[in-house]
């Protein structure tokens, strides 16, 4: 009993000295904890640089980290600085989680024009932008050079048709290897949508309504689900699911993928050489690429808001964008070359070309339940590709219409 | 049919037999958990499945001390885990006894109160615990962790069925002797259910120790983090370093697994009493 | 009739009684009881957060049987894999405890072996065992493979998902009622078997007319709560079914309640619909557990 107690003590001592520090102490919370070294280098650089404010960063997975917002914020307990991305960020933002920090941008220490339009434009909802752009990702082909060299083909350069894209993938699939020559994953931003745009249609109009019902998605869902079924140059939504395409293009099972910039670090160690990349095809006149942001941002309940705010502005500035610049692109004008360069062997100047030359789409979101519909439509997306009966997106625009109207 | 010694009926070799079939099932995922932890990262997600590794890669193990700080995981967890325990065995055994023992005004409506609590799934429960935890002020700390969990029910219904099954003679011959009621549950009743004791503490141990739904709500700075949670961050966002996780996975169950052997052989050397002579 | 005193000796009864139990008890209201109750309330309510929201009455109980199209699943297979799960880990836990406890050759090891998967944490389980179960390269294919059976699609055949979650269930659930169980055989007095020795009792009269009755109350104890344990399961299956990112025709054969629960409350922020859920589940734990009372007046001998 004694010894319980002691302990006890001695760890309630621990936990209070731990706690005793003149600086105002500032938490930071994410969840991408590949980019730990990176966002390490920029709270240490940070800290290092003045005395008034100690920051301390954390890391969580990703379900865990929406989690606990999910539970904090609406009882007024955050961190003080959090990471968002469009779901998240719009959800937070109509519910009045996030601070306005307008002030900021007016006064010119965050001077908006260094960041990508479609990042802020994004972010902005209802006229208010709620943090900083921090990175942008974009999508493309990668490819396995490996896998060509053995079926004879020349490595794809971009520039390409759906059609064009089509028939070089059946030309590298070895099915009875198990190697398909890409694979159709049911994902909305890395793959449906980015063909669904190019095609000339679009997931939500301007009046926020789900359009997915058009004759142009319905065609561009149709195509995608030839891949599988028809051309069975990609492996069917059953066999994604017990190992998704990301792991087969890691493993070597697939000749083409279509993902994004994100992977870029993931792959290259993994296919090393072998890892090549080039423009997604294009469906209809010109190719689209689905461009997703993150932002830093500050919760509305901080304790310490002008330490947060002064913060923010160090993070939204170039020397601490480029620090991460190793394992994502970074926002501020001028750093994504730095990733550019990183990757430059692979190809990767493509992932920022899409954006600079206008193929970009932001990522599609309803602006009610987007969390929701987000997990509806891919979840009718998989089912229109594992049947190919495109009819099924009456359904599913109708469903997520009547979500949205709730 | 010949029977060389009783060692070698069929029957007993059909047991062993099944009970060695039962033990790779339930061993299974442990080489795997194991060995896993020992390939490279390639290694690991390979297809088709690689079992053994080309070379053990002990570099890991040594990651998650250095890199990942693991050593102030386990000693949060250790904290939290001992703190729980010690209250609970003895306030569990109290309350186990007056249940199964006493008798007053509002007991079934108590006890049954207390069950309906064991009957509400944990998610409902956590957002009130947080923001009740929240009013308190012990957010993102081990306090927040260790206090709310510290009343058991499920240690109070446990034990009664120990304590319930002892005969009521002990209690009347405790009570001719002139013991009040602590006094019959501390020296005489107590002892008895030891091995319901240690079976508790050892499972409450375990519970403790791989918590995560309620800690993962609590704990905010990595500081403050358990296993459990560090375990759970260690999953990238878009990939996973396998060998890692399962790294981590390994040594977190260790020490439980030190800690259940030893409650074990306790449990194999307690003998049971009957408490009366003749 | 005249109001009887309180005699002395039962006021020390009742003064002991609050007393000892006073810790646990105070401690489940504050942190269980009160919380439930709060959780209670949120269901009649919808809104932004905890504090400014809208009573709405039964709307989310409404919404919930009439519009929400997952819930026929999450309740079916919430009691497909409690009753197949909770069956079969109690009686595989009774004669594993019974076999562990006479003089078997390594029984030690057996003992840790066999509780082993409780010490895991349920979400590392959930992760190996996928990879486990994947149907060309998963382990367990490849060993039916060995002896000529031809390994199912565990992961995305509808009529074997969740028979893989029941496998993990029971896989991670015996061991740990086994040592419960053990703990009450060694509390049976030899005596009892040396009677029954005299009367020629065979080794399975024995287990069901001496140990059976005898462990009753702690069969009891292990059934309910393996009971709640697995109609709250949670951890397993959302591993198990990819943690969280798989698409709903798939999902659709592994959702029970609480994970209904969890994606309502905490991945769609939804509290008032969450909580709903949740009463309904409670509710529908509530009449099993007393049906299982009403069981342990019949059934279990103290």
């Amino acid at each position: 009993m004694k010894k319980v107690l002691c302990l006890v003590l001695t760890a309630m001592l621990l936990l209070a000295a731990s706690a005793a520090s003149a600086a105002t102490q500032l938490e930071m919370l994410c969840w991408m904890s590949e980019q730990q070294e990176g966002i390490d280098a920029m709270v240490d650089a940070f800290n290092a640089s003045q005395k008034d404010i100690e920051v301390t960063v954390s890391y969580m997975s990703k379900s865990a980290y929406f989690e606990k917002l999910n539970i904090g914020l609406p009882a007024g307990s955050a961190p003080d600085i959090i990471a968002l991305n469009v779901p998240s960020d719009i959800d937070y933002s109509k519910r009045g989680f996030l601070l306005d920090i307008s002030d900021l941008f007016e006064s010119g220490a965050i001077d908006l024009s260094r960041y990508p339009e479609h990042t802020i434009a994004a972010h902005t909802i209802d006229g208010v932008l709620h943090g900083v752009p921090r990175d942008y990702d974009s999508i493309a082909v990668y490819y396995n050079k490996a896998i060509f060299d053995a079926a004879g083909e020349p490595y794809p350069t971009g520039d390409w048709t759906w059609d064009e894209f089509v028939e070089v993938a059946k030309r590298i699939t070895r099915a009875d290897e198990g190697i398909y020559g890409t694979c159709i994953a049911s994902y909305p931003n890395s793959v449906v949508y980015d063909m669904v745009y190019s095609n000339g249609g679009m997931a939500f109009d301007e009046n926020g309504q789900c359009v997915l019902n058009s004759d142009e998605a319905k065609d561009a869902l149709k195509k995608l689900s030839d891949v599988i079924l028809v051309e069975h140059a990609s492996p069917t939504i059953e066999e994604q699911a017990e190992m998704s395409s990301g792991n087969r293009f890691l493993n070597g099972m697939a000749g083409m993928l279509f993902n994004g910039s994100w992977s870029m670090a993931s792959y290259a160690e993994a296919l090393g050489d072998d890892l090549g990349v080039c423009a997604l095809p294009a469906m209809g006149e010109k190719p689209a690429s689905i461009s997703h942001s993150l932002i830093w941002a500050i919760p509305a309940c901080s304790q310490n808001i002008d330490a947060a705010k002064t913060f923010l502005t160090y993070l939204a500035s170039y020397e601490s964008q480029a620090m991460t610049a190793a394992t994502v692109i970074p926002a501020y004008e001028g750093t994504d070359a730095l990733w550019v360069e990183n990757y430059a062997q692979y190809g990767a100047k493509v992932f920022t070309d899409m954006v600079s030359e206008g193929y970009a789409v932001s990522l599609p979101y309803s602006m009610k339940a987007s969390e929701e519909t987000y997990s509806m439509i891919k979840s009718g997306f998989a089912d229109v590709l594992a049947t190919g009966d495109v009819s099924l997106l009456d359904a599913l625009t109708e469903a997520v219409n009547a979500k949205i109207a709730e | 049919m010949k029977n060389k010694t009783e060692r070698f009926s069929p029957r007993l070799l059909l047991s062993y037999a099944v009970l060695i079939l039962g033990a790779v099932f339930m061993l299974l995922p442990f080489f795997w958990m194991v060995l896993t932890s020992l390939k490279t990262r390639p290694e690991a997600v390979k297809v088709p499945i690689q079992w053994l590794p080309a070379s053990p890669q002990w570099e890991n193990y040594k990651l998650i001390f250095t890199r990942y700080k693991f050593s102030r995981y386990y000693l949060n967890t250790a904290i939290v885990t001992v703190c729980e325990v010690s209250f609970q065995l003895l306030t569990c055994a109290m309350a186990a006894y007056v249940f199964a023992r006493l008798d007053f005004p509002g007991k079934s409506f108590l006890f049954f109160l207390c069950m309906t609590v064991l009957m509400v799934p944990a998610q409902m429960l956590l957002i009130p615990r947080f923001i009740i935890t929240m009013k308190m002020n012990l957010l993102d700390s081990l306090a927040g962790i260790i206090i709310p969990n510290l009343p058991s029910i499920y240690g109070c219904f446990f034990l009664r069925q120990h304590f319930a099954s002892l005969p009521r003679e002990l209690d009347e011959s405790a009570r001719l002797d002139g013991c009040g009621y602590f006094r019959t549950f501390f020296s005489i009743l107590l002892p008895l259910v030891r091995n319901g004791m240690v079976a508790f503490g050892v499972l409450t141990t375990l519970w403790a120790w791989n918590d995560m739904l309620w800690p993962m709500v609590v704990v905010q700075r990595q500081r403050n983090y358990v296993l459990s949670i560090a375990i759970s961050a260690l999953q990238g966002q878009y990939s996973s370093n396998t060998p890692l996780l399962m790294t981590a996975g390994t040594l977190s169950m260790l020490p439980m697994l030190v800690v259940f052997i030893i409650g074990q052989r306790s449990l194999l050397s307690g003998i049971a009493l009957s408490g009366i002579k003749g | 009739m005249a109001r009887k005193r309180i005699p002395a000796y039962k006021k020390r009864e009742y003064l002991a009684a609050y007393v000892m139990s006073a810790p646990v008890v105070l401690g489940t209201v504050v942190f269980f009881l009160i919380p439930a109750l709060w959780s209670f309330w949120l269901s009649f309510t919808s809104g932004p957060d905890y504090f400014n929201n809208t009573f709405v009455g039964l709307e989310n109980y409404r919404q919930l049987f009439t519009a929400d199209e997952n819930l026929r699943y999450e309740l079916f297979n919430t009691f497909y894999y409690a009753i197949v799960v909770v069956v079969l880990a109690v009686v595989l836990g009774v004669l594993l405890a019974n076999a562990l406890n006479r003089e078997i050759r390594g029984k030690g090891l057996f003992r840790v072996i066999y509780f082993l998967p409780s010490v895991t944490m349920a979400a590392a389980a959930g992760v190996v065992w996928r990879t486990m179960f994947n149907s060309q390269f998963g382990v367990i294919n490849q060993l039916l493979g060995a002896v000529g059976i031809p390994g199912p699609k565990w992961l995305t055949d509808p009529r074997f998902m969740m028979l893989a979650v029941i496998i993990v269930g029971i896989w991670k659930q015996t061991g740990h009622n086994m040592i419960i169980l053990l703990a009450g055989l060694t509390n049976i007095d030899a005596s009892y078997y040396e009677a029954a020795d005299i009367d020629g009792a065979s080794r399975w009269q024995k287990l069901r007319y001496v140990t059976v009755p005898l462990l009753s109350p702690v069969i009891f104890f292990v059934t309910i709560t393996s009971t709640l344990n697995a109609l709250k399961v949670f951890d397993v299956i959302y591993t198990l079914s990819g943690s969280g990112g798989t698409d709903e025709r798939f999902m659709r054969y592994y959702r029970t309640m609480v994970y209904g629960i969890y994606e309502k409350g905490f991945q769609f922020s939804r509290i008032g619909a969450a909580s709903a859920e949740a009463v309904v589940l409670l509710a529908i734990i509530l009449v099993i557990t007393l049906i299982q009372f009403k069981g342990e007046k019949k059934w279990v001998h103290y």
